[in-house]
């Protein structure tokens, strides 16, 4: 169906920013301008926005206020959280899973040619983490809440119970989008505001004061923390999922089944609601996307021919599923039905046309 | 043995060809693919999982490192 408006179904890559997320960075940002450090009006005018913001998040979260940090954006933050972590528990193994974002598992090899001890924790094939590759006296463990490309859900209590007990476990969970979706079962949490139509630029991250940081590794975290970004973040933070995006998502995945075919479905289990993951046989990702891009829709893949590095995503390698013609639909919050109806009759239409082509 | 050569060729084709020798040739053919696409090490073993295919072997392809030389699928059709 030729439509000249644009449909967006790359929720995962980050969403616009919100309505209600600019409005409240517009008033923080005249509110809260002032660092929270100072010894004035402005300044404690910025100190009561900043503790306001932290309380939001900190109830959410499960944690005390001021274990709630504004961070750098996530790869960053993760990449600093989790060497922070790292060092609190020196001589320890590194647990990671192969699911994890890259900037995790670059951590990883770091620390290991560095001479530690890090493990890549296998995951079948649905996407769960095999717990049992945990290995014996892990120090930290670096598990998603969910993944971004599959919307995978981890057994964080799982995770827990294959851990000893003075392990530290960071959990990215970059990939959530509301409040009900994170776990409280956590000794550092990252968030990206994006997922959500909060502000760019920063994260939500969480360090429980069991994990030790000194002042000087959580400096480097937060430094001067951005009270307008952060205050926006929290206050535009969803609660919950609206059942409907959930039924959605299956009418999209059946759709892709029954009318498409040919197609391998990624992720079993728990799943985000909002994130649907396939991989299409005899299907070109690079032409398909390109084409449903030239036709109105925004989609993502995790295949080969559309990655800048011609590598298909490590996730969908290390789930052992097809990494040809991979997709991935996440819909926004408000996503039109019709969205889903056209994007289904002009993939039934664009795969036909290539598999004809191809003599398959 | 029937040799399909995707020797050069990117992702989807290797599979493609596969694809298409299950059209051609009967059931539980076997069949030697020849394909130095480094995502075919992923996509052939899913390729038969989804169809029900057998994968009989595989020999991966010797060459300077870095290099992409043919790895070889032997397949049954399914």
């Amino acid at each position: 169906m030729v439509s000249t408006t644009p449909r967006f179904l790359d929720a995962a890559g980050g969403l616009p920013i919100s309505a209600s997320a600019q409005e409240f960075l517009t008033a923080g940002l005249a509110r809260a301008w002032a660092s929270p450090s100072g010894r004035y009006g402005a300044a404690n005018r910025s100190r009561a926005v900043l503790h306001q913001a932290r309380a939001v998040a900190a109830a959410s979260l499960g944690c005390r206020p001021d274990e709630v940090f504004a961070g750098p954006p996530p790869d960053l933050a993760l990449d600093l959280v989790l060497r922070s972590l790292a060092e609190a528990r020196p001589g320890r193994p590194v647990a990671v899973s192969a699911v994890e974002r890259v900037a995790i598992l670059r951590v990883g090899d770091d620390l290991s040619a560095a001479g530690g001890s890090v493990v890549e924790v296998p995951v079948d094939g649905g996407g769960a983490l095999v717990v049992a590759g945990l290995p014996a006296g892990t120090g930290v463990a670096a598990v998603q809440a969910a993944n971004r490309e599959t919307g995978v859900r981890q057994d964080l209590g799982l995770v827990r119970a294959g851990l000893p007990e003075d392990a530290l476990l960071l959990v990215d969970a970059t990939a959530t989008r509301c409040r009900e979706d994170v776990p409280t079962d956590w000794d550092a949490i990252v968030l990206d505001p994006r997922q959500w139509g909060g502000p760019a630029g920063l994260t939500l991250v969480g360090v429980r004061t069991r994990c030790g940081l000194s002042t000087r590794q959580l400096e480097r975290l937060y430094g001067d923390p951005a009270v307008a970004l952060l205050a926006a973040a929290t206050a535009s933070w969803p609660t919950a999922e609206e059942p409907r995006i959930a039924e959605l998502a299956e009418r999209l995945r059946r759709g892709l089944v029954d009318r498409v075919g040919d197609v391998e479905l990624v992720g079993g289990g728990d799943r985000l609601a909002h994130i649907v993951n396939a991989s299409l046989l005899y299907v070109g990702a690079e032409e398909l996307v390109d084409d449903l891009a030239a036709a109105g829709f925004a989609i993502h893949s995790g295949s080969a021919c559309t990655s800048d590095t011609r590598r298909p995503s490590h996730v969908l390698t290390a789930m052992g599923v097809l990494t040809g013609g991979n997709i991935r639909v996440s819909l926004p919050p408000e996503c039109p039905e019709q969205d889903v109806t056209d994007l289904l009759v002009d993939m039934e239409r664009l795969v036909g046309e290539q598999r004809k082509a191809a003599g398959v | 043995m029937e040799v399909l050569d995707e020797r050069g060729s990117l992702c989807p084709a290797p599979i493609v060809a596969l694809g298409r020798a299950r059209r051609r040739l009967p059931s539980g053919t076997v069949v030697l693919l020849l394909a130095d696409d480094p995502v075919a090490g992923t996509d052939v073993p899913a390729w038969c999982r989804m169809t029900g295919a057998e994968l009989l072997a595989v020999r991966q392809g010797e060459g300077a490192p870095g290099s992409a030389a043919a790895d070889e699928y032997e397949v049954r059709l399914p």
